[in-house]
């Protein structure tokens, strides 16, 4: 594990670089990171990926977003565009570092959106990973935001809350509104040869069912994202991320 | 303001993010140093930890937020030193680090388990001039273990557990343990057991109200600063009204110690006014601190 600042100088973004353990040149995997509160859960799932796949022979970059984590900027300038140009940056970092023209992408929730944009942007994008994407951003915001009320008046009665909060995190109105507009399943081709689309529970997705290349997979048991039962705990979803390697092993073989 | 990312330690194992001001710090200024709060990564809960490590920069003071052996973007430990051992000599590393770059005193910041472990390192290292002890619980008590489960009391299922002998509270009150701060449960998958502290290693085996005084005593000796933090509704303050305000009070009167009380906020600062008055408390506080004391 190496952290490092990568990108624009002047707005530099955090990575961690996990290199391969095995020898031989392979693509590397670029990690994009869920929104939020979700992001500070599932930062050691993402770390277990990332180190799974580094193991299996594969370099790996997890990343935070412009605003978000140990990125620079202000949470208040997230937008949609500006993370497809930090998955860009992060892509381009990993073929720097692989030598490899070819890479994978793998996201999760609102992550999983931003490497299918990021996809689209960069192009060449062998695999892609999509861990419980964001399907529909509307949804997914009404969602955010009665987890935010629920939590507020669970364990923080009488506090003031900005329309532009949730769950601790700043959601500015412009990143609001890029989210309520995102519609994955509106997408009538995979932006890569082979798409995986994982989930733990609820019978997965749908997500493009039928288009040519993409695989869909269910692998219990499910981890808390969101909800306020699993605000102190961690749950590394190891069977998830073994199925994910094993695809990555056979998509890049 | 510049910030970049390091690996240090005996085995260049621990991951940091120095934030450093835009112009060279005065190293009569102490440096500030953030601890991992339970299972989350050096960025804190809420991102907090980089908020404030920011604010504090661009008022001069050199930060650095890492993780602990396992945790975060930190490898596990290969020795067996106790977890509770280890988050003490990897901040003194950590201080190593800042003192490198010319940092003579330090401040730690720490929330929940963080700021346990950063009062043992107040008490283990004389370069600390100040903790700030934010939702620290420190002392346990019957009386404290019984407000903390007031709610769970009232409710029927608590009470079908506990008389079965599964609830947590027989657990909590054999280990002094508030029952609501939860360990890691035991990961499944990659570097499960190994990354994490196990139930046994989490740092929070409370000290005696006796041996909690005695800290109190020797740090107020050495005129380190206290700044506690509390969310005015919540278990933790409870267990500074009814415990901790008592043995801290030579302090307070001192000037040494202060309290603040956040209302309508939760453990972890979860809606943005509360963090906005975190955030503000510990920044007056590091200003006074720094002004009251200047290292060398």
């Amino acid at each position: 594990m190496k952290p490092f600042y990568f990108g624009d100088s002047r707005r530099p973004l955090f990575g961690v670089h996990h290199p391969p353990r095995a020898a031989g040149r392979r693509p590397g995997v670029v990690i994009c990171p869920p929104f939020g509160q979700e992001s500070l859960r599932a930062h050691r799932s993402l770390r277990g990926l990332a180190t799974r796949l580094a193991d299996a022979g594969f370099p790996a970059l997890r990343f935070d977003y412009r605003g978000s984590g140990d990125s620079a900027g202000e949470p208040e300038e997230a937008r949609l565009e500006g993370w497809v140009e930090d998955v860009s940056a992060a892509v381009e970092e990993m073929r720097e570092a692989t030598g490899e023209g070819r890479v994978a992408l793998a996201g999760l929730r609102l992550g999983a959106a931003a490497a299918v944009l990021g996809a689209q942007r960069v192009g060449g994008v062998e695999a892609l990973v999509l861990w419980e994407p964001v399907v529909d951003g509307a949804a997914h915001l009404v969602e955010l935001r009665r987890a935010h009320a629920e939590w507020v008046r669970d364990h923080a009665p009488g506090a003031a809350t900005a329309p532009d909060e949730v769950l601790g995190f700043t959601l500015p109105a412009g990143l609001a509104s890029d989210i309520g507009e995102l519609r994955l399943d509106r997408t009538s081709s995979a932006p890569s040869r082979r798409t995986l689309v994982v989930a733990s529970g609820g019978g997965g997705t749908r997500l493009w069912e039928g288009l040519p290349g993409v695989e869909h997979r269910v692998v219990p048991p499910a981890p808390v994202w969101l909800h306020a039962e699993g605000m102190s705990r961690v749950l590394v979803p190891g069977a998830l991320i073994e199925a994910v390697v094993a695809w990555v092993e056979r998509a890049l073989a | 303001m510049n910030e970049r990312a390091l690996l240090f330690g005996e085995t260049k194992s621990l991951t940091g993010v120095i934030t450093e001001p835009a112009s060279p710090p005065d190293p009569a200024l102490p440096a500030v140093v953030f601890l991992d709060a339970g299972v989350l990564h050096h960025v804190g809960p809420n991102r907090v930890h980089v908020r404030l490590a920011r604010e504090l920069a661009r008022e001069g003071f050199l930060c650095l937020r890492f993780d602990f052996s396992g945790l975060g973007d930190s490898r596990p430990r290969r020795d067996a030193m106790p977890f509770a051992e280890s988050v003490v000599a990897e901040t003194r590393k950590a201080m190593d680090v800042l003192a490198a770059r010319g940092a003579r005193s330090f401040l730690l910041f720490g929330i929940c388990s963080g700021a346990d472990a950063a009062l043992r390192v107040a008490l283990a290292d004389p370069r600390v001039a100040g903790a700030a002890l934010v939702e620290p619980y420190l002392v346990a008590g019957p009386g404290y273990l019984l407000y903390a489960y007031r709610r769970k009391l009232l409710n029927p299922l608590s009470w079908v557990r506990l008389v079965r002998g599964r609830s947590e509270l027989w657990d909590a009150l054999a280990a002094r343990r508030p029952p609501h701060v939860e360990p890691v449960p035991g990961s499944v998958g990659p570097e499960a057991g190994a990354a994490a502290p196990t139930d046994e290693e989490v740092p929070l085996i409370l000290p005696s109200r006796a041996e909690i005084a005695r800290q109190i005593r020797s740090l107020a000796e050495r005129g380190v600063g206290l700044c506690f933090v509390y969310a005015r509704e919540g278990p933790a303050y409870h267990n500074w009204l009814v415990v901790l305000r008592r043995e801290v009070r030579g302090a307070l009167a001192r000037g040494t110690a202060r309290v603040v009380a956040i209302a309508r906020t939760d453990h972890v600062f979860t809606p943005r006014a509360a963090q906005d008055r975190l955030v503000a408390a510990v920044r007056e506080w590091a200003r006074d601190v720094a002004g009251r004391r200047p290292a060398g």
